[in-house]
């Protein structure tokens, strides 16, 4: 179930790759408690669709079901026809968490390279992401000597890393300034052309502004 | 500028290893712990060494575990900063086990408890020899059947249990939190068997060298057994949310 926003007509171009998520009759939670419940939708068409709701409707749970994270209690998740569970489909996903989930102990430069070794992509990529999201200057400081949104535009530069299919982002511009915040929407936005992005917000003025299509959470359920 | 990207991976692949990074992270992390279990280690090697010879035979390889596993809580600290920050749920989408990430802290956990135990013995013994005392098999036994399987699982039931309860509880910092109490779990292993041959001995029961030995055998394959037993019920106690962020 997708439904159209109301946001920029950025065009719908074909998904070349043929790849697609689809979510059936997906129930998910923490502990036995579900926090989703019953909820479907097929996506096989590139774009950002963004996952709106307010605090606690079940965005994150989503997400995290969809990245393989939570297993769900029942229904199932199938990236490009396969199940989620299967690594050649967790290949095809990018996952960024509200969480930064930067490794402490080591330099933005030193958790940029053991993210590219998860991802398999080289020094040379490091050296790249460094500059477009414009870490380069913090690339020798250690983790905790940086603001909150610093940390969030250095987790950010791990999307770019290595090229995949489908995007799951979780609040990419919380923490950020409106002017960082804006340019991480254009990358996001360039990367959309391609790829299957979701993005999860609870601003409905910054889904207007980036999604062409919404899918609104609301209690667990698809709105 | 977008940049140019790679073709999309579509491999079946799985996530490469973590430990070398993980070693060197829990290094990091927990220098304050390595440096002092290795600073007390080599400490009392020195001071006992200069003693007497049979000092350090006699008491060395009893307190050699419990520095050991006081310094090797750099892979706990690295467990639980993962946690808390949203680590463990990246590796974790990278499609990384639970297990396979409780065994790379554990490892991780052992490999500072080989360098701690490592430059202990190196130091201490190597004092002990040059001053001319001899490698009696009794040393080496004690050092070999007691001080140095002692250090590893000690260790790896301090770990264990710190990750256990770090998943398992919600998080807190300072000394009333896993990193702050488990050098207090480690060390009842030692002092479990130390206890119960004292205890043997006030009750009148006749207690030897090779009691003690049995002791600490059983003693240490109970550890193992019960590390082993955490491990292998990590699906059953600790779902994959139990490492997710609270944040």
């Amino acid at each position: 179930m997708v439904m159209e926003g109301a946001a920029s007509p950025a065009g719908t171009p074909r998904n070349t790759e043929g790849v697609g998520i689809s979510c059936q009759s997906v129930s998910a939670g923490y502990l036995g408690s579900p926090v989703l419940r019953e909820i479907s939708f097929a996506i096989d068409k590139p774009g950002i669709y963004v996952v709106l709701g307010p605090n606690g409707a079940g965005k994150t749970t989503l997400f995290r079901t969809l990245s393989g994270i939570l297993r769900p209690y029942q229904g199932y998740v199938l990236i490009d026809g396969l199940p989620i569970d299967r690594q050649q489909s967790r290949n095809r996903l990018h996952y960024l968490s509200h969480a930064d989930g930067l490794p402490e102990g080591l330099t933005v430069r030193e958790a940029l390279d053991l993210y590219a070794q998860l991802e398999r992509a080289t020094s040379a990529d490091v050296d790249r992401v460094l500059d477009l999201v414009n870490v380069r200057e913090l690339s020798d400081r250690f983790l905790p000597q940086l603001s909150a949104g610093q940390k969030k535009r250095v987790s950010v530069a791990r999307l770019f890393l290595q090229d995949r299919a489908i995007y799951l982002l979780d609040e990419p511009t919380a923490n950020l300034d409106p002017k960082m915040a804006r340019e991480i929407r254009t990358l996001i936005l360039d990367l959309s052309r391609e790829k299957i992005v979701l993005y999860s917000s609870h601003n409905l003025f910054e889904a207007r502004e980036i999604g062409r299509y919404v899918l609104a959470i609301k209690n667990g359920r698809l709105a | 500028m977008i940049p140019t990207l790679t073709a999309g991976s579509a491999t079946s692949e799985g996530p490469p290893s973590l430990l070398g990074i993980t070693i060197r992270r829990s290094m990091v992390l927990g220098r304050f712990f390595l440096v002092y279990g290795t600073g007390i280690s080599v400490l009392l090697g020195v001071v006992l060494g200069l003693v007497s010879g049979s000092s350090f035979a006699a008491a060395f390889p009893l307190l050699l575990p419990i520095f050991a596993s006081v310094g090797s809580m750099g892979g706990l600290a690295v467990f639980t900063s993962d946690r808390l920050k949203g680590t463990l749920e990246y590796f974790m989408a990278y499609g990384l086990s639970p297990r396979r990430l409780f065994l790379n802290f554990l490892t991780a956990t052992l490999v500072l408890v080989s360098i701690v135990v490592s430059v202990g013995l190196g130091v201490g013994v190597g004092l002990y020899l040059a001053r001319g005392n001899a490698f009696t098999p009794g040393l080496a036994v004690a050092l070999g059947l007691y001080a140095v399987p002692m250090s590893f699982a000690s260790a790896a039931f301090a770990a264990t249990m710190g990750m256990y309860w770090s998943a398992l509880s919600s998080p807190r910092a300072g000394m009333n939190s896993p990193i702050g109490l488990a050098p207090f779990i480690g060390i009842l292993p030692p002092v479990t068997t130390l206890f119960i041959v004292v205890a043997l001995g006030a009750s009148g029961a006749t207690t030897s060298v090779t009691t003690f030995y049995a002791i600490a055998v059983a003693v240490m394959a109970l550890v193992v057994v019960f590390v082993v037993l955490l491990l292998a019920l990590i699906n059953r106690f600790l779902r994959r949310e139990r490492l997710l962020s609270p944040a």
